[in-house]
């Protein structure tokens, strides 16, 4: 059975993906994170996966899949959830349809800019189900314009060259939006890495436990090889760097009782003395390992200034990191 | 006494739609308040919580979360309703543009209201015209009773193998939704025999289907766009004989209800006025009253927007001398608003066609008078001074052109 269970695979032929691209290593371990992966019901917001799975009459999806308008994840979600229930009670499910669980998936732009309010939406009402936003900093689909999780001074179309056209592409922190709302259950951040390579399935399983009582937020960093500019074959290393530089903080956050509880799931070389209360290790995979793998960072390496703004940045998520899990003992 | 299938039910729109929501089994109702459809929602909400409707309501956040999640609601199987109107309807366009593509039976229950800027609260038809040609059934009510008749046929008609298409069931706000008359709604028996007829929502290729795994919605590129497109216009072809199967079962089981169009005083009419909604009472009295001085005039009242009843439409008006359409919404550089246009273009290349006059009136909520009824009847008798004028009349504007 469990032979059976690790053939199943949600995705298979009819790709229409870049070389390279990491988003079908980011949902397809995300689905099978579910107890019972045939039941997974799943909504995608426009953007590079619905390009990269589904172009008509192809399509590499082999469970139940929708596609909805671009900023309204969270709505569709919902109504999936409430479809479910009602048929559920008048006793009218198709058969062989007993344990569904719902997932929707959204790029940064869908998550982040325009279906911000729907994600928050989503998570203040509670329903259960499991939101993946497979993050690429960019609105890489329509070719890299920046996006609410774009670095700061990172290249992209619409901050030619790292110019900041607006105060957007600050690089938020989903993580910390999502816990906002007291509903959510369950949040967590990963990558694609050769450090971590089962941290998203690992992950995806906690968030579909979760996802059981109500919503939980799955965000992963899944890099772009067209639009970070890096060798289309190196994506679990650029993971890698941003594992160990600090850049992608590998942690998630559960909710017991009202509390949400903060773990930390790997502690990088350059914040371990920091983590037990000392410095950090300056010259331990400083920012410039992460700024010289990529090509969008090309124009901000010219400027000391801002790169040692960047790393001002990371460390300063260290320090809120550490003031969040400290008082777990993680 | 054992056959009677309605009891006496005193209400307004918004209670009829919440009431017809319930009769007909919905599963999911999906919202967002919004005046003057927001009692849609309490009443839906009021009857969850008493027990007397076993759906899901989902509260969302915005028109456009509230009708994402009747779109995906509606591909999982679940027969769903979603009330809005105005401002709401705007800010979920992307989704009730999306709904027919994706052929989602949602019905769409809206109490007109006009479209800001100016802001406005009244009635108005300016919400729902941006979504006449989005591949979508509609209905115009003319009164609470017709909100309640539709509601129920539109959950019939839109989830037909034939059709899969939302359905939208129009009323003017206040002046319907907030207005309390008498109305028959279907008692127990009369329930259970529409549920009957009505059945359970079958969607082929419903999402929780776990058995026969499929996925929908993909991007559609230049090789099969059109052919995807056309797959409406064949859904609306076959409208009208889905339409006229459910309203004749209803008018020989229940009580009679309009399909297409209603005629008053046509038959041997010169002079007609053509209009949807509830002003049609207003102009049945300017016609009674014009009668009595001997004028040879009718009403039509269109019914069914979408699909068009062109050949009855045409049918009615051929051989007129003059006909005014009245239209609820305005237009801005454009030759016709919508009716008149639907109208003028059902009588284009046929023989004995009258002369078509265009009247804009009652925009935000303001009324039509009998008065002012009778002096378009007036105005249709020298038709012969428009001769290649096809400009709107505004009623009751100082330099809107007279009247």
């Amino acid at each position: 059975m469990s032979n059976q269970e690790e053939k199943f695979c949600p995705l298979g032929n009819g790709q229409a993906a870049c070389a390279g691209c990491t988003i079908n290593q980011t949902i397809e371990p995300t689905v099978l994170g579910a107890a019972n992966p045939k039941q997974v019901i799943v909504v995608g917001a426009s953007g590079c996966s619905i390009v990269a799975q589904y172009i008509y009459p192809l399509t590499a999806w082999k469970i139940n899949f929708t596609h909805v308008i671009f900023e309204t994840t969270g709505g569709a979600m919902t109504g999936m959830e409430a479809a479910y229930t009602a048929l559920k009670n008048k006793g009218r499910l198709p058969k062989g349809t007993n344990d569904v669980q719902v997932l929707g998936i959204a790029g940064d732009g869908a998550t982040a800019d325009i279906g911000l309010g729907s994600l928050l939406g989503w998570l203040e009402r509670g329903d259960p189900g499991v939101y993946l936003c497979y993050d690429n900093n960019g609105y890489q689909n329509t070719g890299t314009q920046s996006s609410g999780t774009s670095p700061k001074g990172s290249h992209t179309t619409t901050t030619p060259k790292g110019f900041l056209t607006s105060p957007n592409a600050q690089g938020k922190d989903l993580i910390r939006l999502a816990l906002c709302q007291p509903a959510t259950t369950y949040a967590a951040m990963t990558t694609l890495s050769t450090l971590w390579p089962h941290d998203i399935e690992h992950k995806a399983k906690e968030a579909f436990e979760a996802g059981r009582e109500g919503p939980a937020f799955l965000q992963c960093i899944s890099p772009c090889p067209r639009g970070w500019g890096y060798p289309a074959d190196k994506a679990r290393e650029i993971g890698d760097i941003g594992i160990e530089t600090g850049v992608i903080p590998l942690h998630h956050v559960r909710k017991i009782g009202e509390e949400h509880v903060w773990y930390l799931d790997y502690l990088p070389e350059r914040y371990v003395e920091y983590w037990k209360g000392g410095e950090i290790r300056q010259d331990v995979h400083p920012i410039e390992e992460w700024l010289k793998s990529q090509l969008r960072f090309k124009d901000l390496l010219t400027d000391p200034a801002k790169v040692a703004a960047y790393q001002r940045r990371v460390d300063h998520k260290w320090k809120e990191l550490r003031r969040d899990c400290e008082p777990y003992g993680s | 006494m054992t056959d009677k299938k309605y009891v006496i039910q005193p209400g307004d729109g918004n209670l009829m739609a919440a009431k017809a929501i319930v009769h007909a089994d919905t599963d999911v109702v999906a919202v967002y308040q919004i005046t003057p459809s927001t009692q849609v929602s309490e009443h839906v909400a009021e009857f969850k919580r008493s027990g007397e409707f076993p759906g899901e309501v989902r509260v969302l956040h915005g028109e456009i979360e509230a009708f994402s999640a009747c779109y995906t609601a509606s591909q999982c199987g679940a027969r769903v309703a979603g009330p809005s109107c105005s401002q709401g309807l705007a800010y979920a366009s992307e989704l009730l543009h999306a709904m027919p593509g994706a052929r989602c039976p949602v019905v769409i229950i809206a109490a007109n209201r006009e479209i800001s800027a100016p802001i406005n609260i009244h009635a108005g038809h300016s919400d729902v015209m941006p979504f006449r040609d989005s591949g979508a059934i509609m209905f115009f009510a003319k009164n609470a009773q017709e909100v309640y008749d539709f509601t129920l046929l539109a959950f019939k008609i839109g989830e037909d193998l034939r059709i899969q298409l939302p359905v939208w069931v129009n009323y003017d706000g206040f002046e319907i939704s907030h207005t309390t008359v008498i109305n028959k709604i279907l008692n127990e028996k009369g329930i259970e025999e529409f549920r009957k007829y009505l059945g359970i929502y079958h969607r082929p290729c419903s999402m929780l289907d776990m058995e026969h795994p499929h996925a929908t919605g993909g991007l559609v590129l230049p090789n099969a766009f059109m052919e995807a497109k056309f797959a409406l216009v064949d859904a609306m072809e076959k409208a009208p004989t889905v339409i006229k199967e459910a309203t004749d079962f209803y008018s020989k089981n229940f009580w009679p209800v309009h399909s297409f169009i209603e005629e008053y005083e046509m038959e041997d009419a010169d002079y007609a006025i053509v209009t949807m909604g509830s002003r049609f009472g207003t102009v049945k009295e300017a016609v009674k009253q014009a009668r009595a001085n001997g004028e040879k005039v009718g009403a039509l009242r269109v019914v069914s927007f979408r699909p068009f009843p062109v050949d009855l439409v045409r049918k009615a008006l051929q051989g007129k001398k003059a006909v005014a359409v009245l239209d609820r919404s305005g237009v801005y550089g454009s030759a016709m608003p919508p009716l008149c246009e639907d109208v003028a273009t059902s009588l284009t290349n046929t023989t004995r066609a009258p002369f078509v006059r265009s009247f804009i009136d009652s925009l935000g909520g303001r009324v039509l008078t009998v008065e002012q009824a009778l002096e378009i009847i007036q105005s249709l008798k020298s038709p012969k001074k428009w001769h290649d004028d096809i400009r709107s009349t505004w009623v009751g504007v100082e330099k809107g052109d007279s009247i």
